[in-house]
């Protein structure tokens, strides 16, 4: 099955609420930088604990709804 | 007023203050239309959209005239303008067709989902490096994350219904899932090749 394929313009984007459009526009403004990281604690080479964080790091004016910035 | 982006010529867009800094020309626009991000990137694609060449300053960035007083960005702007007259971006992105934001509750699980998303996220990247590599064009470093890759290339305004198709023959070519889709969006102003070194002082 070939790649299925979907084509927009900047406007179509820019008046979307479509979140997989959304995207690109917070992709373009640079919204903020998503840190990941990941422990694992283990014994004796069983895993015990594991702690996933995922972290969003952005000035407060970025991630404020619009009519608030 | 804020400033939007730079030019080399003398004619700006519609709407836009010029302010001359030696061969340079800031394009600012009035603060009440320039509040947002969302609001300065609408007017920066306002202005490409009329086939003007600009350098587009980070919609994210509320720069004021006061801050590109002493800039000293202006000796980037020659080796940025070299590389992006007369071009645009496409942004491109595989992801799944149906996106599920949501995880498991159960640990197990989540574990799981996390990982299966995570194999799902590199065999993306590896899709798209495929097909950024057959249209060869520039293209900046790959984002990776989201259950997406997605990557922006630089395209010359004459060539974008070309590339649009080229785009489309090459994702027919591409065998793959039922669930993975390639999402393209342009042209834009070529934020993303122009942003580095376009600090302030």
């Amino acid at each position: 099955m070939s790649l299925a394929l979907e084509m927009a313009t900047p406007e179509e984007v820019m008046g979307s609420s479509d979140t997989a459009l959304v995207d690109v526009v917070d992709g373009l403004l640079r919204h903020g930088v998503v840190i990941r990281g990941e422990l694992w604690l283990t014994v004796a080479d069983v895993d015990l604990v594991f702690l996933g964080l995922d972290l969003l790091l952005a000035a407060p004016d970025k991630i404020r709804p619009e009519e608030q910035a | 007023m804020n400033v939007l982006g730079w030019t080399g010529d003398t004619n700006v867009p519609p709407g836009a203050q010029p302010f001359r800094r030696g061969r340079w020309t800031a394009l600012l626009a009035s603060s009440d239309s320039t509040k947002t991000p969302h609001a300065r990137l609408a007017i920066q694609v306002s202005w490409f959209d009329t086939g003007f060449d600009f350098i587009p300053v980070a919609p994210a960035q509320q720069l004021t005239r006061a801050d590109v007083t002493g800039a000293a960005c202006l000796g980037n702007l020659e080796t940025i303008w070299k590389n992006i007259e007369g071009r645009g971006q496409f942004w491109l992105a595989v992801r799944p067709r149906d996106e599920h934001r949501s995880m498991p509750c159960q640990g197990r699980a989540w574990l799981q989902t996390r990982k299966a998303r995570q194999d799902q996220e590199r065999h993306h990247k590896t899709l798209l490096d495929k097909i950024v590599k057959e249209l060869n064009l520039p293209v900046n470093a790959c984002q990776q994350g989201a259950q997406r890759a997605s990557s922006a290339i630089l395209v010359p305004r004459h060539a974008a219904q070309k590339t649009r198709l080229a785009i489309a023959q090459i994702a027919q070519k591409h065998e793959t899932s039922a669930d993975v889709t390639l999402a393209v969006s342009g042209l834009w102003p070529p934020l993303a090749f122009t942003q580095k070194g376009l600090g302030t002082a």
